[in-house]
């Protein structure tokens, strides 16, 4: 059933693979990105309650997800990595970890700048702006691990495991706002129900959430054929390629 | 433009212009600031190849000529 | 100490102050939200579960909903005064404000003040936060559905003389 995903397990191919789908995905979800923006920014109406604060929702719902996104896909890598011992998984989670980081660290501004001036505050310490929070830490301890062992492989294993450990944050990040009394309100579309939100500017969200998806798409590969090469650094194909 | 009835409504956004315009220049500084990062990352593999395979070589030429002694 | 051990140590210590910081956060974060959080109703009859009525004096956060017409500038300066309700409280909680209130505040809003008791149905808050939902329209449909219309507080007739 598998078959035809083993030529991927080379790492040769695997690179080559990665080199294409960056090649192709990137543009694609820079376009998309920029649309996404001009349309919310200029073409969207202003919020009935917000005004013209709510076109922060336009970056902020996007990192928001991907930021637990990449980590669903970070975790279950490391999962894979650790289970069957593939070494592509692992360095598939090191490129993932410092995208996620960014994602959550945009998510956590952007509320911050968008809750000043609706709620009166920059931050408050409820469940879901802390566990938010968590997942920064979470995303930059990966990070650490990884690279704080002189033997590489005890350095993938323990923040593969970190990587896994982690994910118990992600449904907690998501209900929080239903389990505890917070100050940030409900899902607006991640929900099983018509989405609460106007068609109008419901749209150009749609785009960016997806190109944004499309964006993490990219560059992971990009970082992770970065990570191939310098794991493979002394094979006789990397050597003609970089020639 | 768009929704706005000027440029100057527009970058204003009615009041909002500090919290929207700091969240999307924020936003983007950090994008380029990654790609950057990984972009450099990628040279600094290359570079590092390069320069163990220069050794190799060197290596492999000095025990050559030694040999021919 | 080697240098390798030595990193290893350093990482240990770090992710262990990590963890600390992170149950910490939690600790404080649930803390903030469970024992000090008050409805209206609660701070006359008592929290549900456990009965308990916050004391004269107390810290605590309030959230409910601002009574329409309650909403009276006070002297001078920012101060203001406001009433909470929910639906199960029979009598409003009053709250005196000195302070800028957030672009959402108006009533019918739902808000959470943080504040301490000076008697029994009144707080003096350091801080009031609006709390909204997560339904985003553009006014005009709003006015359609729901006859509102976003008024920010230095509009707010109610309101206007504090922020002169």
């Amino acid at each position: 059933m598998f078959k035809w995903l083993h030529p991927y397990a080379k790492p040769e191919k695997a690179y080559l693979l990665s080199l294409s789908v960056f090649k192709y995905l990137m543009p694609l979800s820079i376009i998309g990105l920029f649309a996404g923006c001009l349309w919310g920014l200029m073409f969207a109406p202003a919020d009935y309650q917000q005004g013209d604060s709510f076109r922060i929702i336009y970056i902020h719902v996007p990192t928001a997800i991907w930021s637990m996104g990449v980590y669903m896909s970070m975790g279950i890598a490391g999962f894979c990595a650790l289970v069957w011992q593939i070494r592509l998984m692992e360095l598939s989670v090191i490129a993932m970890a410092p995208i996620g980081a960014v994602f959550t660290a945009v998510a956590l501004f952007t509320g911050a700048l968008w809750g000043k001036p609706m709620w009166g505050t920059w931050w408050v310490w409820d469940a879901r702006l802390t566990s938010e929070l968590i997942l920064l830490f979470l995303y930059l301890g990966v990070f650490a691990l990884f690279h704080s062992f002189d033997d590489k492989r005890y350095g993938a294993k323990a923040a593969c495991i970190l990587a896994v450990i982690g994910m118990v944050n992600v449904p907690i990040i998501h209900y929080s706002v239903e389990w505890w009394n917070t100050l940030h309100q409900g899902a607006s579309i991640t929900k099983f129900d018509k989405p609460s939100i106007a068609g109008e500017m419901l749209w150009p969200l749609l785009v960016n959430i997806f190109s944004l998806m499309l964006f993490f798409i990219a560059l992971t590969a990009y970082r992770f054929s970065t990570e191939v090469l310098r794991n493979e650094s002394h094979r006789k194909w990397v050597l003609e390629l970089t020639k | 433009m768009g929704v706005f009835e000027s440029f100057s409504d527009f970058l204003n956004m009615n009041g909002y212009a500090f919290y929207v315009w700091m969240s999307y220049g924020l936003t983007l500084l950090l994008i380029v600031v990654l790609l950057i990062w990984s972009k450099n990352q990628r040279k600094q593999v290359i570079k590092e190849i390069k320069q163990q395979e220069s050794v190799k070589q060197a290596r492999k030429q000095h025990s050559q000529s030694e040999m021919s002694l | 100490m080697n240098p390798r051990r030595q990193k290893r140590l350093y990482t240990a210590l770090v992710l262990v102050a990590g963890l600390a910081i992170t149950i910490g956060l939690v600790l404080y974060a649930l803390k903030e939200n469970i024992d000090l959080f008050y409805t209206p109703n609660e701070i006359v009859n008592g929290k549900k579960e456990t009965g308990v009525k916050p004391q004269v004096g107390q810290r605590l956060r309030i959230g409910g909903m601002v009574v329409e017409g309650s909403v009276k500038r006070l002297g001078e300066g920012l101060k203001v005064q406001f009433e909470l309700a929910d639906a199960a409280s029979k009598q409003n909680i009053v709250i005196v404000y000195d302070g800028i209130l957030p672009d959402l505040f108006r009533e019918g809003q739902g808000i959470v003040a943080n504040g301490y008791l000076t008697s029994a149905t009144t707080i003096e808050a350091f801080e009031v936060l609006a709390k909204h939902d997560e339904e985003y329209m553009p006014p005009d449909l709003a006015e359609a559905m729901k006859g509102i219309k976003h008024v920010k507080p230095e509009n707010n007739p109610a309101l206007t003389e504090a922020y002169e």
